[in-house]
């Protein structure tokens, strides 16, 4: 560095800024150009290469009233530092706390393009938030926990400016930011398979090397009453679309969906783009992807009440579980918009 | 409610009312036999799953037909 070191700017609430507790909640951004409170670990495990030119503070009530103002608020003043990486927290469990820091780190990396760190307990309502944008260190529930955890943001940190490598989550420390890292092992995937089998079997801890996605908990929908006076609607999964396509679904891993018009769709020329599976008996009589010729009888007998006249088609073949969850907040506003009271979701 | 034959998927991702469907290709229907029993096929399917939408749901709770 001949003598120059990297610029590091802090972010703190007002608590670590040593202005006052749940009391002083409410007071705004304000810029010490030192380093104050957790601030003075970092400045002391990075004195080598960087020097800490400030601490940007702010009251947690202050900051999460309107986070994205205050977030735009807090990128000014960290702006006008010229940080060449800027950490946050830690946040520990504190909720308000952690929304500020994961909303700075997080906007401060994309405005301002520079390594940005901070640290919180897993069950923090912002990891979930902010864990893709950023490195979110993992940290135990209470501010004791922040002898761990400095010194492994300031590596990370450092290392950042430095662009070397950072290791994968469990190694080191930080939560699972869903990104996929190569990594070269000294034994193929057979052998780790059988040591990891052989330590369950032993009742010796091991780590899995992947992680299954975490589903959301959904509560049961209300039942729907009497079905004779409700609007259905059929979903399906299973890419049942018109030749051309208008919506632009893939054959796997879509992130798109459409709705049509079912007479209109069983006119025209239609195919089933999921390439997971075989859409010969489908293609033969639709109605067994999605079953509108007995829909329409039993509504006709009136043991239905109404039944939409457009079918709603995805493709979930190899799909994200994050895009999934957008295609079904997607669809759900359109029956909404409909009036659609219920669903028939049929599944490939 | 969701009408599927891989249930174990539809019960890991929180789904609540699902119906054992004929097969991973034809969910509702049975190309083996001819096409009015299918119909009545395809019917029972569509009763039920209208049953199952008048009943409260049950996390990962699965029926199948008779």
């Amino acid at each position: 560095m001949g003598g120059k070191k990297w610029r590091v700017v802090c972010y703190v609430n007002q608590f670590y800024a040593q202005i006052g507790g749940e009391d002083k909640a409410g007071v705004g951004f304000g810029v010490k150009e030192e380093a104050i409170g957790p601030a003075i670990q970092f400045r002391n495990l990075l004195k080598d290469d960087c020097e800490v030119v400030g601490t940007v503070y702010c009251g947690d009530n202050y900051f999460a009233d309107n986070a994205e103002k205050s977030a735009e608020e807090g990128l000014a003043l960290v702006a006008a530092l010229k940080p060449d990486l800027f950490i946050a927290g830690p946040a520990f469990n504190a909720g308000r706390y952690g929304i500020a820091c994961g909303n700075m780190v997080s906007l401060v990396a994309r405005k301002l393009g520079i390594p940005t760190v901070t640290a919180m307990y897993p069950e923090n309502p912002a990891v979930d938030l902010f864990r893709k944008d950023t490195y979110i260190v993992e940290t135990g529930i209470m501010a004791s926990g922040m002898r761990d955890a400095a010194p492994k943001m300031a590596g990370i940190g450092l290392r950042l400016l430095k662009k070397e490598p950072i290791g994968g989550a469990v190694a080191e420390g930080y939560i699972p930011r869903d990104i996929i890292l190569n990594e070269e092992q000294p034994d193929n995937a057979a052998h780790r398979a059988i040591e990891m089998v052989l330590h369950k079997l032993r009742g010796e801890p091991f780590s899995s090397e992947l992680l299954p996605p975490v589903f959301d908990e959904v509560a049961p929908a209300e039942a729907v009453g009497d079905v004779k006076k409700i609007k259905l609607a059929m979903v399906t999964d299973g890419g049942l679309i018109p030749e051309d396509n208008p919506d632009r679904l893939k054959p796997n891993g879509s992130t798109t969906w459409g709705h049509y018009d079912w007479d209109t769709l069983m006119e025209n020329r239609h195919f089933v783009i999921h390439s997971g599976y075989d859409g010969t008996w489908v293609m033969e009589n639709p109605n067994r992807l999605l079953p509108i010729d007995v829909l329409r009888e039993v509504a006709a007998e009136g043991k239905l009440g109404e039944l939409d006249s457009e079918v709603y088609v995805a493709t979930g073949n190899c799909a994200s579980v994050e895009a999934s969850r957008t295609k079904g907040e997607q669809i759900a506003a359109r029956l909404k918009e409909r009036a659609v009271q219920a669903v028939i979701l049929t599944s490939t | 409610m969701q009408i599927c034959t891989v249930v174990d998927i539809a019960k890991s991702v929180g789904a609540s009312r699902i119906l054992r469907g004929f097969a991973i290709t034809c969910p509702v229907g049975n190309p083996s036999v001819d096409e009015k029993d299918e119909k009545a096929y395809r019917r029972k399917y569509v009763e039920k799953a209208l049953q199952m939408l008048e009943h409260p749901g049950e996390r990962a709770h699965v029926e199948s037909l008779g």
